[in-house]
């Protein structure tokens, strides 16, 4: 059996934080809120230059056009929430999810890759309330043409 | 955990903190995030190499690194890596939360078996991260060092051994027992919980 060490460290940031003064928890979060709103804009351009770059690398061919698929959409999630752009979020997400399991196996379905970036870009332009009728059958029309994208590449590749 | 049962204020003025992210706009959101909780102090850099030059020259109180670095670069896991077995001092121990787009559990697994002390999923809420941050100074978790990781310890839930399999010389065999005294009947257990008053 290799050596194990215990090691116990001094708590420096414990310290630091209990220090009487600094913020009350609810206005330090209200604050950093309102700091973060204040960014909106140059926010929404980030998810706008992220899909447009998305849309450019799922039309490549390259060896590296299926990480960059991978990058701009983690891109995409990490502002979208913040623009209150909750679905388009979640699409950028579930195409994360999609497009690391294809490059770890190997497989690419462009079909629903595409389905993902399509829906992106009516959420984005759609303007649609989050939890509106409307952009939950645009989510449930995701799911539909994902699931048929992976079950017509599983049928072609059980004939080949 | 809610913010309400961790007290009521917090104080980072006087804190380090190293903040690692290659996008500037994402910079901009974690540096107005840290500003928002009132830090003065901190430290950017936008690569790996960058955040190892910053852990060479100063002493940082925590760290908030993202996950995806520069491409073809080492990551933020390979940064935590490195902090951990770098035998910077006091750096090679700070607190280190990283942070992704993607929390799948191959990198959720990476960031815990790297020596980060939490991982937090983007977009970034200001609410969650000051949980951890408050998590993160209200419970010093002990460092583990050995062959194959050094980092705060991975278990800090009291969950019991992984798996059931105790590798440690202090965990309880998954085995239990059989039972050396009769149980107890419910009124020895009453009158164990219910103290009654005593007649003089």
């Amino acid at each position: 059996m290799s050596s194990v060490s215990y090691i116990r460290r001094p708590n420096r940031l414990g310290k630091l934080i209990s220090t009487p003064g600094g913020r009350k928890l609810a206005e330090a979060v209200a604050q950093a809120e309102a700091n973060i709103e204040s960014m909106r804009p140059g926010m929404l351009a980030e998810v706008d230059g992220a899909l447009d770059r998305l849309r450019q690398a799922a039309a490549r061919q390259d060896a590296a056009a299926h990480a960059d698929v991978y990058a701009c959409a983690s891109a995409i999630v990490g502002f979208a929430g913040l623009c209150h752009l909750k679905r388009l979020g979640e699409v950028a997400y579930n195409l994360c999810e999609l497009s690391d399991r294809y490059i770890e196996a190997g497989a690419w379905n462009t079909a629903a890759i595409a389905a993902h970036i399509q829906t992106m870009g009516v959420l984005r332009m759609a303007n649609l309330p989050e939890d509106s009728p409307e952009a939950e059958a645009v989510m449930e029309g995701l799911k539909t043409l994902v699931r048929r994208a992976e079950e017509k590449a599983a049928a072609e590749a059980s004939q080949g | 955990m809610s913010l309400a049962n961790l007290g009521s204020r917090i104080d980072l003025r006087k804190a380090s903190i190293l903040l690692v992210e290659p996008n500037n706009q994402a910079m901009d959101v974690l540096t107005s995030i840290f500003l928002g909780f009132g830090a003065t102090h901190c430290l950017k850099a936008s690569s790996f190499e960058e955040a190892q030059q910053v852990a060479h020259s100063a002493p940082l109180d925590l760290i908030a690194c993202e996950a995806t670095l520069q491409p073809e670069q080492p990551d933020g896991y390979e940064f935590v890596h490195w902090l951990r077995r770098s035998n910077l001092e006091p750096n090679a121990f700070a607190p280190v939360i990283l942070i992704s787009s993607h929390t799948s559990n191959r990198n959720v697994s990476r960031a815990r078996d790297c020596g980060a002390h939490f991982m937090i999923t983007k977009p970034l809420a200001p609410t969650v991260l000051l949980q951890r941050i408050l998590w993160i100074a209200q419970n010093n978790r002990t460092f583990v060092e050995c062959a194959s990781y050094k980092g705060p310890d991975r278990r800090f839930q009291n969950l019991g051994p992984p798996d059931g399999v105790g590798r440690r010389h202090n965990d309880l065999s998954a085995e239990l027992g059989d039972a050396v005294e009769r149980n107890m009947d419910q009124d020895e257990i009453d009158s164990l919980l219910s103290p009654k008053k005593v007649v003089r």
